[in-house]
């Protein structure tokens, strides 16, 4: 499986009218093109692909007869008719079996297509474009990270555009088969690797553990191969229903004990999968069915707590928050925590949730890119002491930008917005001072394992 | 084992306590876990004592809490080690999840509960409240009334728990205060001797980085049931393999502690007291007394409370003319102590008619007296005659 390199939308920044994208790519192509049209670019969604998505297993390919066989995939993934050989159907099979609607007719022969093609990987859409709208985005960034197979198997249910569900994917192609065990406990992402019966749903050494007892099993694993000299990565992938209340304690004496274990928390700020309760990350005013709205009751009443800064108290030698908006930034993290070897790492994953936060199934992502860009969900490190931000937000939008794409936000008033503004505010400014307190020389001593 | 010592046969004056680690030292476990609380926690020091002496050679991590003590050897034991922990009441009831979780797991691990009474009142000393509100735990559970019995109970614990038969957890019980604390002649055997009574772990780990099984799954319904059916079999396998393992041990030790019940006196005995725990000294004593005054009286010490020895009781009960049960706990709900609620179920099937009379003592610390024993064995002894008695006494509230 091979990451695409694709042109993408990565601003909601088009003026109405404006039509840079499609006349430049116009003037590449000749009266042939263009294959980027303005009217797609201003009302695709974010991070969408703008043209061709160099399908790993083009349809258009396919279709190419056998006789033919004009269309390849080149060493970049680009996805290229060759002239030479394409006889320029007048019905191209080509241009109907792709899905997407990315190969073009020919507008001047009025025969035969014409696709993106990247120019050469430099594409003149991207560079004409004034606003920033367009992104020429690599996959071998984050490709490199991620080992070929799939650890889930067929038929695992999570709900659908869970995007805990793409983060669980994406982190067991990081950490998967490097004599990894993967820890669960009750909750969502467990349904995807819990088993039935005598099959297992996911294709590692799985220990499924009760809601309370994941940091202390893993302490007992650790502690006897540590007694027997084996090296192996213990990673859990838990939530925070476990890692911030019912397990609080164990994860807590885990990481004073300085126990070589990696704990994920993927964050849908609440119950989710017992149906929607409120947990003590849920923020501050929002929905949920234990904190519900009516009457006097206007949502949860507290801030939640804030668990990687509460984890980083513990001197361990690597924290991190992270964004399945910013999966590059995710394999760095999830690849330094795995090369810990002297002590707890601890990864805090925002992960929204469609049917708890009440937002449309395939927004996810769009939710949790908005929640960095508002610094309600700064991306920052905390390693061997020395705290950084890793995606820095120059201008942070004001976090209504976050709520009101949310449902579970529908009912906040100007007075709630502002208080919760501030809460935002006050963590991400003790974030960045953070950062100016340990930097070089002044990093913490950090808590190693005995 | 990594340990080598050249110690042979010691004889030591050791508390219970002390006497515990020792058969725990015997028998080398790899990892222990476990968070002090009184009375147990002289059990946990010399532990350590152990491992700065270079006689013990196990990861001692010092858990948070005794719900992590107990995950953590969960944790450990499925990836293949010897295991051991130690606590009592509020511990014991704190780690309860993970107790049953690890039975149902079939993980072979060895705990020493000292007895002591459940908070309120804030009573911090013997009683069996503790160990009984767990027996349904799913755990093999063992109770010592000596010194050395407790050592011997620790090195028997593990060949049973680690048997391929069994597979099933044990809790070797003593009482807090009374045997916890009370210091006694003791002989240790060699470490060597009591490693080559034990059998090296042979089942397969039940996490390995390089086996891709999931431990724990969800089941359907047959299968979950099945799983307890399997379960229910192998515990009360344990029976016939604690007599077997008690035999062995004679063999190789020169001491029986008797299997599943100890028998005292009992060749003609018309009366018999059932008695579990640190009070079974003193019953003896009791015993003997009566029998100087011609009453024919016997004893019988429950060793095993779980799985509950119905039949060799049944069978050791059969044609006597009256039983008196001491019970160290009370079952709310019932009123009557546990020992006689089970008793009285074991014998539902056996034609056992005869006045059984249950007497609840030795709460909170009160101590089991001769004299109140003796005030036992009069009125089992008008019972037998067909006087009227009652099926509870609180022999300490009269």
């Amino acid at each position: 499986m091979t990451l695409s390199n694709v042109i993408r939308k990565v601003r909601d920044a088009c003026p109405p009218d404006c039509r840079v994208c499609e006349e430049a790519c116009a003037k590449k192509l000749g009266s042939a093109g263009p294959v980027i049209r303005a009217e797609n670019v201003h009302k695709v969604p974010l991070f969408k692909a703008i043209t061709c998505y160099q399908c790993s297993e083009p349809k258009c390919m396919e279709a190419c007869p056998p006789k033919i066989k004009a269309i390849s995939k080149d060493s970049n993934g680009v996805v290229r008719i060759d002239p030479s050989k394409c006889i320029k159907c007048p019905r191209p099979p080509c241009a109907k079996a792709c899905p997407y609607g990315h190969m073009l007719l020919n507008s001047e022969e009025l025969r035969g297509v014409v696709k993106c093609e990247m120019c050469d990987g430099d594409p003149e859409c991207v560079k004409a474009c004034p606003y920033g709208v367009l992104e020429y985005f690599k996959g071998e960034g984050i490709q490199k990270y991620l080992s070929d197979e799939d650890y889930l198997v067929l038929g695992t249910r999570a709900c659908a555009g869970c995007p805990g569900e793409i983060a669980l994917r994406f982190t067991l192609r990081v950490v998967g088969g490097k004599d990894t065990v993967v820890f669960g406990c009750p909750g969502c992402m467990t349904t995807l690797m819990i088993g039935w019966g005598d099959r297992a749903s996911i294709n590692l050494p799985y220990v499924n553990c009760l809601f309370t007892n994941v940091p202390s099993t893993m302490t007992g694993v650790s502690s006897y191969y540590r007694h027997i000299g084996k090296d192996a990565n213990l990673v859990a992938f838990v939530g925070d229903g476990c890692v911030a209340d019912v397990s609080f304690q164990m994860l807590s004496g885990a990481a004073e004990r300085g126990e070589r274990i990696i704990i994920i928390c993927y964050d849908n700020e609440g119950y989710m999968n017992t149906g929607i309760q409120r947990s003590s990350t849920t923020p501050f005013a929002a929905w949920t069915n234990t904190s519900p709205v009516g009457g006097e009751r206007q949502g949860k009443a507290q801030n939640s707590k804030y668990m990687p800064l509460i984890m980083a108290s513990h001197n361990i030698p690597y924290v991190a928050t992270a964004s399945p908006s910013h999966l590059e930034d995710y394999a760095k993290k999830l690849t330094k925590a795995l090369n810990v070897k002297d002590g707890m790492s601890y990864i805090h994953l925002l992960a929204p949730c469609p049917t708890g936060w009440r937002f449309p199934l395939d927004k996810g992502v769009d939710v949790a890119q908005a929640a960095v860009e508002t610094d309600y969900f700064p991306l920052w490190e905390c390693e061997g002491g020395e705290f950084r931000i890793t995606e820095e937000v120059k201008n942070p939008k004001p976090v209504s930008e976050f709520t009101k794409l949310t449902g579970r936000y529908s009912h906040l008033n100007e007075d709630k917005l502002q208080q919760l503004q501030k809460m935002v505010d006050e963590r991400s400014a003790r974030i960045k001072a953070l950062v100016s307190l340990t930097s070089g020389s002044n990093k913490l001593t950090v808590q190693k394992g005995g | 084992m990594k340990v080598e010592t050249k110690l042979g046969y010691q004889t030591k004056v050791l508390d219970g306590n002390r006497a515990a680690a020792y058969g725990v030292m015997l028998c080398q476990p790899d990892v222990i876990c476990a968070y002090p609380i009184t009375p147990q926690s002289e059990i946990l020091e010399q532990l350590y004592l152990f491992q700065a002496q270079g006689l013990l050679d196990a990861q001692m991590v010092e858990v948070e809490s005794e719900h992590s003590a107990m995950g953590a050897l969960r944790g450990a034991s499925a990836a293949g080690a010897r295991t051991f922990t130690a606590t009592a009441a509020q511990g014991l009831a704190f780690m309860f999840e993970n107790c049953i979780n690890v039975a149902t797991t079939r993980l072979p691990i060895v705990m020493v509960n000292v007895c002591r009474q459940m908070i309120a009142p804030h009573v911090i000393n013997c009683s069996h409240e503790d160990i009984m509100m767990a027996k349904e735990m799913g755990w093999i559970q063992i109770h010592s009334d000596t010194c050395q019995e407790i050592v011997d109970s620790v090195i028997m614990a593990y060949r049973l728990a680690e048997d391929p038969e069994i597979r099933i957890p044990v809790v070797v019980c003593h009482d807090g205060y009374f045997l916890s604390h009370l210091w006694e002649p003791v002989e240790i055997p060699p470490v060597e001797k009591a490693q080559g009574f034990l059998q090296p772990l042979t089942m397969s780990p039940k996490i390995d980085p390089r086996v891709s099984v999931t431990l724990g799954p969800a089941v359907p319904g047959e299968m979950g049931t099945k799983l307890r059916y399997t379960q229910s079999v192998a515990i009360q396998r344990a029976k016939e393999k604690f007599d077997q393992i008690d035999e062995e041990f004679e063999e190789v030790f020169g001491r029986s502690h008797g299997g599943q019940l100890e028998e005292y006196r009992m060749e003609d005995a018309d009366l018999v007291i059932i008695a579990m725990g640190s009070c079974v000294g003193t019953a003896k004593v009791a015993v003997d007394r009566k029998r100087e005054e011609g009453i024919k009286i016997g004893l019988i010490k429950i060793r095993m409370f779980r799985p509950f020895p119905c039949e060799k009781l049944a069978s050791a009960i059969r044609g006597r003319k009256g039983v008196g049960v001491l019970d160290r706990s009370i079952s709310l709900g019932w009123g009557l102590g546990h020992i006689f609620v089970e008793l009285k179920a074991a014998l539902q099937t056996s034609n056992v008619d005869m006045p059984i009379l249950d007497f609840i003592c030795g709460l909170s610390n009160m101590d089991i007296t001769i004299e109140s024993l003796e005030r036992i064995i009069d009125m089992m002894s008008e019972a037998v005659r067909g006087g009227s008695y009652k099926e509870v006494t609180w022999i300490d509230l009269e």
